[in-house]
């Protein structure tokens, strides 16, 4: 494929560095980062890839994909890069790009719902009655009460996160299994 | 001197899915005289994978609102989750030296009443156990030694990367949780690839199960290079994804069943606390460890 280096390629660079991925220039392409990613070897998210693709402005072959939502944020490319690039930082900066343009995961979604719903990722009257077997004391976290959730459903409404997660009023939780918690 | 108070920032996995991990810490951190206040009304942190992933003033403001009610209970935040202490961590810095995120974030929480200052500091219960309150005293307060009982310690990645922000550890050799479980009379065995990821973060465990369990699987096989008795860990998300996961792993056949046990669980056996309020809610059985170690039906 023959790539050319224009302004129109570089719009996805500057958004990259606009969105957290600050230091994405100082990349050398030496692989470090991708030696110590845990997700590398059985996922199509090769990050030293990734890294490239943004400094030649490729943005449909990363933002088309769900690869860079495969990423487990563990910061191991991060800590260990040598230029201090910030991989991890730069898939932060692409997931908020793809998420702008309403490519989300189903996790996400889900998550995301019930932190604006319940207060929590997971759900909480499974939680209640699990307590209930071990004698823990009472809950008296955000779940606890509706008035801790409508605070938390003000200061995301305060923001754009409703939207880019696609957060619904209407919306009832799919199971009490731990989709992702951080 | 540190303080001796702290609030109990409890998080999700914890006081939801694991809430005899919470009794092991409500009951063992006070008998290392370090007394802990529930955090009321605190939400989720926000978790890096869903509202940092798309926003950063939405993780900030939520993890903010958290971090102020620690501030108007005047005392520093103890997370007892590695996902938990990261982004709370990471805020915490992020809003004590950028004022126009500050004012950005109090110009949310203000709808709420609320507003964060910057007064108090953020820990993980490993740095609390460790540096706070230190080996020796939890050497004095066990009564139950477990020699010659082996343990896979298992840090996490949240716990030490990025080392810049966090602080808490050597991000490549770090050394206090397998000096608090030695503290227990156990040894910490060496297994390669010990600071990689367990496979659950970012949002894995709920996008990609297959991925998540192979990632989980290459971890395990390290693990069982030593053959150790259990694997501890002080992150509820890791402690679910070798509970879960192992079990996962054994309905396609696979022979995986390592006992995982959060730090305080065994602290807390340790000092003769009954298992059945800190040590009962597991899928991967973990009698048979408690029974060999304890003397515990």
């Amino acid at each position: 494929m023959k790539i050319v280096l224009n302004e129109t390629n570089k719009a996805l660079v500057n958004k990259v560095i606009e969105y957290g991925g600050k230091r994405v220039y100082e990349c050398f392409q030496c692989g470090m980062c991708a030696s110590g990613c845990p997700v590398a070897s059985d996922t199509d998210h090769k990050i030293k890839r990734t890294m490239h693709q943004v400094l030649l402005g490729l943005d449909e072959q990363i933002l088309d994909k769900k690869a860079i939502w495969l990423c487990t944020t563990c910061f191991m490319c991060l800590e260990r890069c040598p230029q201090n690039a910030g991989p991890t930082d730069v898939v932060f900066a692409l997931r908020r790009i793809s998420a702008e343009n309403g490519i989300i995961p189903e996790a996400q979604i889900e998550v995301a719902n019930n932190i604006y719903h319940l207060g929590h990722a997971v759900t909480v009257q499974k939680g209640i009655t699990l307590r209930a077997k071990v004698k823990a004391p009472p809950l008296t976290t955000a779940g606890s009460d509706k008035k801790y959730i409508l605070e938390i459903q003000k200061v995301v409404d305060s923001t754009h996160a409703g939207k880019l997660l696609k957060i619904k009023k209407d919306w009832k939780p799919k199971g009490d299994d731990v989709i992702a918690c951080d | 001197m540190h303080a001796t108070e702290y609030a109990l920032y409890t998080g999700c996995i914890i006081p939801l899915r694991y809430p005899d991990i919470e009794n092991s810490i409500r009951e063992t951190m006070p008998l290392l005289g370090a007394n802990v206040y529930d955090m009321i009304g605190a939400g989720c942190c926000p978790p890096g994978g869903a509202f940092w992933s798309v926003e950063e003033i939405s993780g900030l403001a939520q993890s903010a609102r958290n971090i102020s009610i620690a501030e108007s209970m005047n005392k520093d935040l103890m997370a007892v989750c590695n996902g938990c202490f990261c982004y709370l961590k990471n805020s915490n810095l992020l809003l004590k030296n950028d004022q126009e995120k500050r004012e950005r974030v109090n110009t949310i929480l203000n709808k709420v009443g609320r507003k964060y200052q910057g007064t108090i500091s953020v820990y993980h219960l490993v740095e609390v156990l460790h540096d706070h309150i230190g080996t020796e005293k939890i050497k004095e307060a066990t009564k139950i030694k477990l020699d010659g009982a082996k343990a896979a310690v298992h840090y996490g990645c949240h716990l030490l990367r990025p080392s810049d922000h966090l602080m808490a550890e050597n991000p490549e050799k770090p050394h206090k949780l397998d000096a608090l479980v030695e503290a227990l009379g156990m040894e910490s065995v060496y297994y390669p690839k010990k600071l990689s990821c367990c496979g659950a973060g970012g949002g894995m465990r709920g996008n990609n199960p297959d991925v998540t369990l192979k990632i989980l699987e290459k971890k395990l096989l390290n693990i069982k290079y030593s053959d150790p008795d259990c694997i501890v860990t002080a992150c509820p998300f890791c402690f679910l994804q070798f509970d879960l996961g192992q079990k996962g792993l054994r309905d396609k056949g696979e022979d995986f069943c390592i006992p995982v046990f959060y730090y305080n669980q065994l602290l807390g056996l340790s000092m003769g606390l009954p298992k059945e309020r800190i040590a009962s809610l597991s899928e991967t059985p973990r009698d048979g460890f408690i029974k060999k170690f304890y003397g515990v039906d």
